[in-house]
């Protein structure tokens, strides 16, 4: 499938996302804490591309009204058995730590969902080989192979977009869109890792990602509320008037 | 979590997924050696078809071409176990063919993990006997997946 077209479905997809989730509740007593998830598209994905198993966990801790400090963190292992022409293996760690904006003006102080923007910055550390290879030709002869264990750190900058909602008290849904760019680019001479944790496919300088998480939150402390000022009524000479002749009515 | 919610969790994650083919292989893996056929007349350089043309590999039984006519490029394969491949090309059943010896370094190149890997050659050099052969240039050094012409055969008048 072409690259655009696969970033328009996704896109559209996402867009229906955020319209389903928007018609979650807001909890106006909530406190300010940190959150704790995990990517729940990870499960899934291990069943419909068994090659891959993956773990991603995060954690978020609410600054200010507006500014979210968030570590994200996991572990990928990727086993390709492909006989005879390629056997593949890796495992690694990685880290992702970052900021998010949230864009969504809170209606009061403590309103929950948040529509937001962000960067991260990302790590990983990863074991990969080949045990084995083999290149067909009927013509000379076979080539066999194996390409030893080899331990790379790879580095990439993400951008995140997406949103999280508290659909019951302190559990929140939120999915996320994340185009990443691969910082490091001597991760092989000959074979780069096929799938870098936290990142994606290693052939790749650009990829775009897509999580979808479910986070708790440990209410820590209590946000300060700023309860709007209330007007004060002006009594119109209409009213007074009124007022005279009821005042005077009464009298009587 | 919502059932539509689920329902467009897993939409996205089959788009991704099918994306991720790990086993098919839609890439090229096979390299072979693009050779023209050519002619210097009167220092002007021409394209030339030889009339039968017979390539074997020296080495190997059977023949790559055997009295083939009206081929102005042909393409073979080298041995991606040794450094050194050797055939034997006679342009015409009455004229004298040549040895004709390709000195090379090989380079092994990730296609996919479908389609595992190709040998990616560099041509050092060329060695060759002079009966029909008047000279060998090698235009393009590097031979790949694609459908270059690596190398020019020039024969005698």
């Amino acid at each position: 499938m072409p690259r655009t077209l696969r970033s328009i479905i996704i896109n559209s997809i996402g867009l229906l996302l955020l319209s389903v989730t928007c018609h979650a509740q807001y909890r106006p007593d909530s406190l300010y804490g940190g959150r704790l998830g995990m990517d729940l598209s990870r499960i899934p994905m291990h069943f419909l591309v068994p090659e891959r198993t993956d773990l991603e966990l995060n954690a978020d801790l609410q600054l200010t009204d507006k500014l979210f400090a968030v570590l994200e963190g996991g572990w990928n292992k990727t086993v390709i058995h492909n006989k005879p022409v390629f056997d593949y293996n890796s495992s690694g760690y990685f880290g992702r730590l970052g900021v998010d904006y949230n864009f969504l003006k809170p209606a009061y102080a403590h309103e929950t969902t948040i529509v937001y923007g962000g960067i991260r910055y990302g790590m990983a550390n990863m074991n990969y080989a080949i045990p084995q290879y083999q290149i067909t030709d009927s013509t000379w002869g076979n080539v066999t192979g194996s390409l030893p264990q080899r331990t790379v750190t790879a580095y990439w900058i993400e951008l995140v977009v997406g949103m999280k909602v508290e659909v019951v008290k302190n559990l929140f849904l939120g999915w996320s869109m994340r185009p990443r760019i691969l910082l490091s680019q001597n991760l092989g001479t000959l074979v780069r890792p096929y799938i870098i944790p936290g990142y994606g496919k290693g052939v790749n300088n650009a990829v775009f990602d897509f999580n979808y998480s479910v986070s708790y939150k440990i209410p820590l402390f209590r946000a300060k509320e700023h309860p709007p000022k209330l007007k004060t009524e002006t009594k119109t000479p209409k009213d007074k008037q009124v007022q005279v002749k009821k005042t005077a009515g009464s009298g009587s | 979590m919502g059932c539509k919610q689920i329902i467009f969790l897993f939409l996205i994650l089959s788009t991704l997924a099918s994306c991720e083919n790990y086993t098919s292989c839609s890439g090229t893996v096979g390299t072979s050696m693009g050779i023209s056929f050519n002619q210097i007349i009167d220092s002007t350089e021409s394209d030339t078809i030889p009339r039968s043309l017979t390539v074997t590999g020296i080495g190997r039984t059977g023949s790559f071409y055997a009295r083939d006519s009206g081929l102005q490029t042909i393409r073979l394969p080298l041995s991606q176990i040794a450094d050194t491949t050797a055939f034997y090309i006679q342009p015409d059943t009455t004229a004298q063919g040549d040895t004709v010896n390709i000195l090379y370094r090989r380079n092994l190149h990730f296609v996919s993990s479908g389609c595992g890997f190709a040998t990616y050659f560099n041509i050092d050099t060329i060695k060759y006997t002079r009966h029909s052969i008047d000279s060998i240039a090698i235009p393009v050094k590097t031979i790949t997946t694609t459908d270059a012409k690596n190398v020019k055969i020039y024969y005698n008048k």
